[in-house]
């Protein structure tokens, strides 16, 4: 079952690349373009300004030459009027880290639309953006009990299939601590960049252990918490009666008669549910989305997200 | 609105009702549901499951919808009636009358009114007790059916359905009507008796309602007051306007002169204001012989003005003799139907011609041997004492004997005409001897009495007698009987006390009418001669051969009896309920087959008088009639139950809806 109501539309499940992403939104995705709030030190020559001097066409500084420079950066005009060797400094162009980080645990195969195929258009959707502007892309999905599946350093519109069939590939299910994969990232060699946490942030062991790993290493963290109707408003979404509710996870089993009084406490306790988050993300500064499911993707990446300022 | 059976209604809800809300406080079921954590819940519900497991009891359409299928069921069994009446744990009894008028079909349905009185009176009983499916009252109820006597067909018993099988037992009758027999048994059983002080004032008569379904026609009601206590409730059944007409007299007879021929008599009587012609055919051996030329009119009905009584109009129909040598079985048939078609009909048995062999024993004066010698009897045996005793030691029968002063000291079975001799006779205690005596009275309407008129009769003297219960006083002076009808066992005798010569009687004209009419009366009780026809109500008797130890008797509806027949040859069977020929078969002790029929004719005029009537006199207790009720047709329970079986539809619908 993947929400109250049995009579709830199934949505099929994307079978290819281009179920994940239409060329619409890949033509409208390709004008933006993923925004650090933090400049990070790129492994290759990227199009992003870097805090090395490098070989950008920006112009920096000057710096008296020295022996064992190279002969191409004097400035030849400065030499002929005061007869001084100086070397043009210019600013330094790097590729950023792109890393997106999905939850493909058992809870979040649930809800219509579904969470999990959600997640998995945004993160095509985000990872095309990071393609198209030739940053470095980074996949990795937890969720199975002491797994994590990766795709690491992809570059160049070309990967995006590559990308896009690994996604599809990515299977659901297991209830793998949060803490532990984040852990795993953050001691990685992937480098360090922007991170994306796509997940419905409903972890019984909490998610702070797991956002300081990655927070502490100097990842820009973007923690987009994703949940369905269902959970944000149960009672208008066909939750009545007399219910036994079972965890898809650890088949947990909670009896509750829907109440008036029952459905507002529960809105209550997720409304602190996502305060907490939202207060932890912003000590540790890292951006908190709560970003609802039935929302339109693409009003999603095209308005929301460039107003969060994850995209510009 | 009334509630027959609100007991079992409250034990059904009592019992029901609160394990329904148990179940809902307890929710012992829920429906599974899969959510991606129980994070958020357990928080949320944390103050309700410190509840558990009894919850607040919280509105729901199902639970007021299974509450609603509960307590329309619950109320269907409490046996609601827009118009009933309760029980009150009385007594009632329950007469119906089934006798020949209640076969009238003057009902639209064309249903007889027996059977009219018995749906009523089965939708009486379900109403008092309650029409339900529990016999939810204590109302005892007791059925009797009466015409000519009274029959209990049940005691009082509080069982629903034995009252109602017993009413529908009853079985239609063609003879009289009379209630005062039904009322004696009724009260006998409402009579109750405290064991411990039997016969003393302790016997109480407990309240009784004595229900009566009936068209009216009661001959004896004037007769049969109400006792204090008692009341009485009519069901008139039948028609304030049917109209009747029917044969209340049917006769056939050989003429003396001509014994080949036999000659037909009929009376047909008009119960209705007007006068009414008829057709009235006559069929020999089932097939018509004759029809009156035109139809005979049926005078009206008149009222007699000095007592009130309507007295029905009367006209007599004559067949011309016709030819018969044989026997014939006679019917008489009225070609007009009406309201009642028992009494359209009569029919009589009229056996060959046969002389009958008469001895005249003891003292054998001239005058008697004169007349019974102009009498065409086959054989003639003029006999003293002692050549009687020894012809009877030989085997010698006559069909009858005439005794003059002289009998012998025990009489066999057989028929006597016995004249001043006491001896042999059991039955007459003599104690003394009367002289001049005159006639006080005579039963002038007795076969042997006919057109006999004793009037100048004087006797100057004989013996006084005291008749024992067998024997039936004809003519009586105020000194004694003067002429007894004995009939015990195989015995039937005509006693007169005096000699004729003692008397003015042997020179009078009424003498030589009494002589033959006796011996030919005589000889018809024991069907030597003529088989007369009977009316319902009345026992088959006939002497058989000696030896006979059993019979069987034929209805009219081709049902066969087996009869047993005394020692001494006597077959007595009945009362006969319906009319029609019925026909007796014996095998005789050499084996031969032996029939022979009676008929039985529904001549009694007051059962012709069909019209139902309104009310009913008990002595000076008026009741008016009330018209059969229907059956308790406004029970509410079968449409609670049609209601609550939609509810029903709708919560399954409520349910599928919800846990789908």
């Amino acid at each position: 079952m993947s929400s109250f109501s049995s009579d709830a539309p199934k949505v099929p499940r994307p079978r290819r690349v281009d179920d994940l992403i239409d060329s619409r939104l890949m033509a409208r995705l390709e004008r933006l373009d993923v925004v650090s709030r933090k400049i990070f030190s790129g492994r290759v020559q990227g199009e992003r300004r870097s805090r090395r001097r490098g070989m950008s066409v920006e112009f920096a500084d000057y710096r008296p030459y020295t022996h064992g420079d190279d002969l191409r950066f004097v400035d030849w005009n400065i030499y002929g009027r005061l007869d001084r060797l100086f070397m043009k400094i210019f600013l330094e162009e790097e590729d950023l880290s792109l890393m997106i980080a999905i939850d493909t645990s058992a809870s979040m195969d649930w809800g219509t639309p579904n969470k999990f195929e959600y997640v998995r258009r945004l993160a095509m959707a985000l990872g095309y953006i990071g393609l198209v502007n030739h940053n470095r892309v980074s996949l990795c999905a937890f969720g199975e009990q002491g797994g994590l599946q990766r795709l690491s350093n992809l570059r160049g519109r070309r990967r995006a299939r590559e990308m896009g069939e690994w996604l599809l590939g990515l299977e659901q299910g297991g209830a793998g601590t949060f803490d532990d994969a984040m852990k795993t990232v953050a001691h990685s060699r992937m480098g360090r960049g922007v991170m994306l946490v796509l997940s419905d942030f409903l972890f019984k062991e909490g998610h702070e252990k797991g956002l300081r790993a990655v927070a502490g290493r100097g990842f820009d963290v973007f923690a987009v918490q994703t949940l369905s109707p269902e959970e944000l408003d149960p009672g208008a979404n066909g939750l009545a009666g007399d219910v036994r509710l079972v965890d898809l996870e650890d088949d947990d089993q909670t009896e509750v008669t829907v109440s008036q009084k029952v459905l507002a406490g529960y809105r209550e306790t997720l409304n602190r549910h996502c305060g907490a988050l939202r207060e932890y993300c912003l000590r540790r500064d890292i951006t908190h989305m709560l970003v609802d499911t039935s929302t339109d993707l693409e009003v999603l990446l095209m308005e929301y997200f460039r107003r969060r300022g994850l995209l510009r | 609105m009334t509630w027959l059976t609100p007991l079992t209604g409250l034990v059904v809800a009592a019992a029901i009702i609160p394990p329904l809300l148990l179940l809902y406080f307890l929710k012992l079921r829920r429906t599974s549901r899969s959510i991606p954590s129980t994070l958020l819940w357990r928080r949320s519900v944390e103050d309700v499951r410190a509840n558990a497991p009894f919850q607040r009891l919280r509105p729901s359409v199902l639970l007021l919808l299974q509450l609603l299928i509960l307590l329309l069921l619950v109320t269907a069994l409490a046996q609601p009636q827009l118009d009933g009446t309760s029980s009150d744990g009385g007594r009632t009894v329950i007469a119906i009358d089934n006798s020949g008028s209640m076969n009238a079909t003057d009902d639209p349905s064309g249903r007889t009114r027996l059977e009219l009185a018995k749906e009523a009176a089965v939708a009486r009983v379900e109403k008092l007790h309650g029409g339900g499916l529990f016999s939810g009252g204590n109302e005892e109820i007791m059925v009797v059916s009466f015409a000519n006597g009274a029959e209990i067909r049940t005691p009082f018993t509080d069982s629903r359905t034995q009252a109602i099988s017993a009413i529908r037992g009853i079985e239609p009758t063609d003879q009289g009507t009379t209630i005062g027999e039904a009322l004696e048994l009724a009260r006998a059983f409402t009579l109750s008796t405290d064991p411990e002080s039997s016969g003393s004032e302790a016997d109480t008569e407990a309240p009784a309602v004595f229900e009566l379904f009936s068209d009216g026609r009661i001959t004896d009601l004037d007769a049969q007051p109400l006792r204090s206590g008692e009341s009485a409730r009519y069901t008139v059944v039948g028609s304030a306007g049917a109209e009747n007409l029917g044969i209340v007299t049917v006769a056939a007879d050989r003429p003396w002169d001509r014994p080949d021929q036999i000659q037909v008599f009929a009376v047909v009587a008009n119960h209705g204001p007007d006068p009414v012609p008829v057709d009235v055919e006559l069929r020999v051996g089932g097939r018509a012989r004759a029809v009156t030329p035109e139809p005979v009119t049926v005078p009206a009905a008149t009222v007699d003005p000095e007592t009130g009584r309507v007295v029905p109009g009367r006209e007599r129909v004559i067949f011309l003799p016709f030819e018969q040598p044989r026997g014939a079985r006679i019917e008489v048939r009225l070609l007009r139907e009406d309201d009642l078609a028992s009494d359209d009909f009569a029919r009589l048995v009229v056996p060959p011609p046969r002389q009958l062999r008469v001895a005249l024993v003891g003292e054998l004066a001239w005058f008697m041997e004169k007349l019974l010698e102009a009498q065409s009897y086959e054989e003639l045996d003029l006999l003293t004492g002692p050549q009687y005793d020894s012809a009877v030691e030989a085997g010698e029968t006559w069909d009858v004997v005439v005794f003059l002063a002289w009998t012998p000291e025990r009489l066999g079975p057989g028929r006597y005409l016995v004249f001043n001799s006491v001896r042999g006779l059991d039955d007459l205690e003599p104690f003394g001897e009367a002289e001049k005596i005159f006639v006080r009275s005579a039963q002038d309407e007795h076969p042997a009495f006919r057109y006999v008129v004793l009037d100048d009769l004087f006797i100057w003297t004989m013996p006084k007698v005291v008749a024992g219960d067998d024997a039936r006083v004809l003519a009586d002076a105020v000194e004694g009987p003067l002429v007894v009808e004995i009939d015990r066992g195989g015995v039937q005798a005509l006693w007169v006390a005096f000699h004729p010569l003692d008397s003015t009687w042997w020179r009078q004209r009424s003498f030589a009418i009494f002589v033959p009419n006796a011996i030919e009366y005589l000889a018809s009780v024991g069907g030597a001669v003529v088989e007369q026809g009977i009316e319902p109500g009345e026992v088959i008797s006939m002497l058989l051969d000696p030896g006979v130890t059993s019979a069987t008797v034929t209805l009219p509806d081709e049902s066969v009896v087996d009869v047993p027949v005394a020692s001494d040859g006597q077959l007595v069977w009945g009362p006969v309920t319906r009319a029609g020929v019925y026909r007796v078969a014996w095998t005789t002790p050499r084996g031969t087959e032996s029939t022979t029929e009676v008929a039985v004719n529904m001549l009694d005029e007051a059962e012709g008088r069909v019209a139902a009537r309104e009310t009913v006199e008990f002595s000076i207790d008026r009741v008016e009639g009330l018209r059969p009720a229907t059956a308790s047709r406004n029970a509410l329970w079968p449409w609670l139950l049609g209601v609550g079986l939609l509810v029903l539809m709708l919560e399954w619908l409520v349910y599928y809806r919800k846990s789908a």
